[in-house]
């Protein structure tokens, strides 16, 4: 490992100045961590009911990347929060990770993007330990593989093999097993799901896969992974002694598995998709708000694209619209520049990142993060026309003129990277274009998409064992919140009907309340309804949590004392 | 009558055994080994001379239909169908495709006939009846070559170019079998005897399925080409097993000179084995498992959004909950061999 002896020198001065973790009363039996967990190849497949005939896939070898922040105090109850940001592709560390849930966070009252971080006062590890994961390729997460130097291998690793939302989610429990396996202290302590955007797809999959762990390794389910499925239960049988070695029930997986986060999801985002267009098209909805506002009315005819007029004629941000266009992604910009400052990422994660010996050049000779340099620039999924265009047309000049060389001061640290390899990502398109175009599972029909509404159907299961938090943004029109309900409610085959509430005696009220038509899960019999908490942030963007920091905090820290969380 | 057999004849002052060929095989199998002991001892005592054994060299061909076995290429051209045919016409009429075509060169061939090569040696009780001891080889199914291209016409205007290509694709039984039988021989004219058989005995089949195929994905835009996906695999299994085999035939012979006779032989056989093991293996990309086990016919439900498969697909992996039903490696039909024979 290469060592740079003053910076080690002043990191050490620096993380010896953090403030201490807690007040002496805790029992601090974890320290902050954060690092480059890494995953072997895994082999999974797909399949519609013909094992001869199922689709087998596996993935590259991974480094993923995690960050861990001990809670304030940590006591045998103390749960960890999971976090992790959407896309896909997109990282935690620039989003969740930055934005007002850590110790250190994105100055949000700096407009158009906080440029440095300061001590967050709703830091939830006074809830919590916080475990912060940035998914494959995104972040600081890198892949390897052979043949790194050819072009078109490294198009071929954009595709279904390592990008689809089951394999995903089953990275994420992957790596958080391994975490908790690797923390015997934390191995059975209760485990908060916070996911934004996106990420509730991804939590989605991931309560499902754990809470139905069996399925997917005995044909049931359309993605089969008997690895993981081993690995649930190994986990299991350490948590739940009593059902060693044997199939564990959803509803005692849920003792541990039991709570979920959801920051602006999407958990049946084909019907929300369809819903949230349809409101956005009725008079009264934001959009014609937004052309009186602006003076350009929003004519429903003349945009089959509503963000087309709402970015390119009204200038507006969709992640909230009362915001000039690009107000949020500044922030997820910023917080991608200033992350890749040693000492900012030091302080972030409250450790000396010199010592991680992965992030170093010589450790990641294989490592790729794109196609070519320019493959990583903006596009819209959909058509794979001007993708390609994009990805092989403008190409490779622009590598040699290093015209994607990254802020601060990695390259001088940690060493010089290969033209496809970069340190850090704050999202990665060819990962995001490999989940929707460039994939085979896709291609051959394998309804794994997350515009799929087997998602729906996992989300409406997982509720039946699953407490779940919901937050409500209005001003958001990415994921329109008003559409969630009745997405959940286009589930007909599982739900009788689906009813928001709006009012009740907390300081931002709000439920959804599903009633599920009898049998809709023949396993669990009596299951009439659940109810979701539905809470408003009305001032918010897309990301909450850097919007309305305390009121999340607040909203989230009461929801859970009252759900059965030991919380200090 | 032609001295030979004459002297057939001559020999052959045994008891009327008309009725025999009509009796149960085996019975009349173990009358026919008394009987010609007996028979065998009157010669010797009347001092006469006859070749008395026959040395048949055969080959030919047999019609076979082994369901369960053919049952995977049903299988796997049904499945093919439903997951690019059916899926195509299905994203087609939601407009998610603009248009498709394929093309197709070799075709998945089920077993239904094989090759019949055997030996027998045979013993003239007398004049009209003989025993026999035989040997015979059964093989069929050779390797395929099948290629399949599919072009989808995207909405972006692109075109993805699925190719499917198997080579081999084999599907092939062998069968050894050792039989004992009994011939009933009459002569039909001056030169052409007809005779009756019945044979039975052991044998020992094997069946082996091997599908060794490459498929890529091209997607083809306006002046680029780029291969997002390709892979290859290959799936192989082999079973063997042992049964009972009989047969019923007749045949004409004729000859053709010297101790040497031509024969047409024509029958039915029985045979099957109701239980096969084996060895398999498969490759798919990076993935690799070899395994052995007893073959099944695995049933199988395929539910794909745009379509509904039963199937019900032969195997020798061993899958945890999945319902079958028995095996059965059956090479029974009627076949038609042609033969010399030499006697001494």
């Amino acid at each position: 490992m290469k060592r740079r002896l003053p910076l080690v020198f002043f990191l050490a001065l620096f993380v010896a100045g953090l403030p201490p973790l807690g007040d002496g009363s805790n029992v601090q039996s974890v320290q902050n961590e954060a690092g480059l967990m890494s995953l072997e190849p895994v082999t999974f497949y797909l399949h519609y009911g013909s094992f001869a005939n199922r689709l087998v896939l596996t993935s590259s070898q991974a480094r993923i990347w995690y960050s861990f922040q001990a809670a304030d105090l940590d006591s045998a109850s103390t749960p960890i929060f999971i976090f992790f940001n959407g896309g896909p592709g997109s990282a935690t560390s620039s989003g969740l990770m930055s934005m007002c849930t850590g110790r250190y966070t994105l100055d949000n009252r700096l407009d158009q993007g906080g440029n440095v971080f300061a001590p967050n006062s709703v830091s939830w590890t006074s809830l919590g330990h916080l475990l912060y994961i940035d998914a494959r390729e995104a972040g600081f997460s890198y892949n390897l593989m052979n043949q790194v130097e050819n072009e078109g291998e490294r198009f071929q690793e954009f595709n279904a093999q390592n990008f689809n939302s089951l394999f995903d989610a089953a990275d994420y429990i992957r790596l958080l097993l391994r975490f908790l396996r690797s923390h015997p202290s934390l191995q059975a302590r209760p485990v908060v799901i916070v996911g934004e955007s996106y990420g509730g797809t991804r939590a989605t999959a991931m309560l499902h896969l754990l809470l139905n762990y069996k399925d997917y390794a005995n044909g049931k389910e359309v993605y089969q992974d008997p690895a993981l499925s081993q690995e649930v239960q190994n986990h299991l049988d350490a948590v739940f002694p009593e059902y060693a070695g044997r199939s564990v029930p959803p509803e005692v997986i849920a003792r541990q598995f039991g709570h979920q986060v959801l920051i602006q999801p999407t958990v049946s985002f084909g019907y929300q998709l369809e819903i949230q267009d349809e409101m956005f098209r009725k008079p009264g909805s934001p959009l014609y708000k937004i052309g009186e506002e602006v003076g350009v009315p929003f004519d429903p005819q003349a945009y089959p694209d509503v963000y087309e007029y709402l970015e390119g004629v009204a200038h507006r941000d969709p992640y909230i619209y009362t915001k000039p266009d690009g107000w949020l992604n500044g922030f997820f910009s910023n917080a991608g520049v200033l992350l890749r400052t040693v000492q900012n990422l030091s302080q972030v994660t409250g450790t000396d990142v010199t010592s991680i010996e992965e992030l170093y050049a010589s450790a990641r000779r294989n490592a790729y993060r794109f196609i070519t340099a320019s493959s990583n620039a903006g596009g819209q999924p959909g058509s794979s026309d001007g993708i390609i265009r994009e990805l092989f047309e403008i190409p490779a000049q622009m590598e040699e003129q290093n015209v994607l060389a990254e802020p601060g001061n990695m390259s001088q640290v940690f060493g010089a990277l290969q033209p496809w390899d970069q340190y850090f990502l704050t999202s990665n398109g060819p990962a995001n274009w490999a989940f929707h175009v460039f994939n085979i599972a896709k291609v051959r029909g394998y309804d794994i998409h997350f515009y799929d509404h087997r998602y729906g159907r996992m989300f409406l299961k997982n509720l039946a064992y699953v407490r779940t938090f919901i937050t409500n943004a209005p001003l958001d029109l990415v994921v329109y919140a008003a559409a969630l309900a009745p997405s959940l409610a286009r589930h007909t085959e599982l739900v009788s009907s689906v009813e928001q509430v709006s009012g009740g005696p907390e300081a931002r009220p709000g439920q959804i309340i599903v009633h599920y038509a009898p049998g809709a899960f023949s396993e669990i019999p009596d299951l009439t309804s659940r109810t979701i908490r539905f809470p408003v942030y009305s001032q918010s963007a897309h990301a909450v949590s850097l919007t309305q920091p305390l009121d999340l905090y607040q909203d989230v820290r009461d929801w859970l004392k009252e759900n059965g969380l030991d919380l200090p | 009558m032609l001295p030979q057999q004459h002297e057939q004849r001559q020999a052959g002052r045994c008891h009327p055994l008309r009725g025999a060929a009509t009796v149960l095989l085996g019975l009349g199998l173990v009358g026919s080994f008394l009987l010609g002991a007996r028979a065998a001892g009157a010669a010797t005592e009347q001092g006469r001379k006859f070749p008395r054994f026959r040395l048949e060299l055969a080959a030919g061909a047999t019609m076979l239909d082994p369901a369960s076995l053919n049952l995977l290429v049903d299988s796997d051209r049904r499945f093919q169908e439903l997951s690019y045919e059916a899926y195509y016409d299905y994203l087609r009429r939601n407009n998610l495709l603009l248009a498709w075509s394929k093309s197709a060169s070799g075709q998945r061939q089920e077993v239904k006939n094989a090759i019949l090569p055997g030996i027998r040696l045979k013993y003239y009780l007398c004049d009209f009846l003989a025993v026999s001891a035989g040997f015979q080889y059964l093989k069929s199914g050779g390797p395929q070559d099948l290629t399949f291209i599919y072009t989808r016409h995207e909405l972006s205007n692109e075109q993805y170019v699925e190719t499917l290509r198997t080579t081999p694709y084999r599907l092939g039984v062998e069968a050894k079998s050792a039989s004992i039988g009994l011939h009933y021989v009459r002569n039909i004219g001056r030169s052409l005897t007809a005779e009756g058989f019945l044979a039975a005995g052991l044998m020992w089949a094997s069946c082996r399925y091997q599908s060794s195929w490459t498929y890529s994905w091209v997607i083809r835009g306006s002046n680029y080409t780029w291969a997002p996906f390709d892979s290859s695999g290959l799936l192989e299994m082999e079973g063997s097993g042992k049964g009972f085999f009989w047969e019923a035939g007749a045949r004409v012979e004729i000859p053709v000179g010297g101790a040497f006779r031509a024969f047409l032989e024509g029958g039915y056989a029985r045979q099957s084995v109701d239980s096969l093991s084996g060895g398999g293996r498969e490759v798919q990309g990076q993935s690799s498992e070899s395994w052995e086990g007893q073959w099944q016919i695995q049933k199988e439900t395929v539910t794909a959004p745009w379509g509904t498969l039963d199937l019900r697909t032969p195997s020798n992996r061993r899958r945890e909950g999945v319902e079958t039903e028995d095996f059965r490696l059956d090479l029974s039909g009627f076949r038609l061999r042609l033969g010399l024979s030499l006697s001494f």
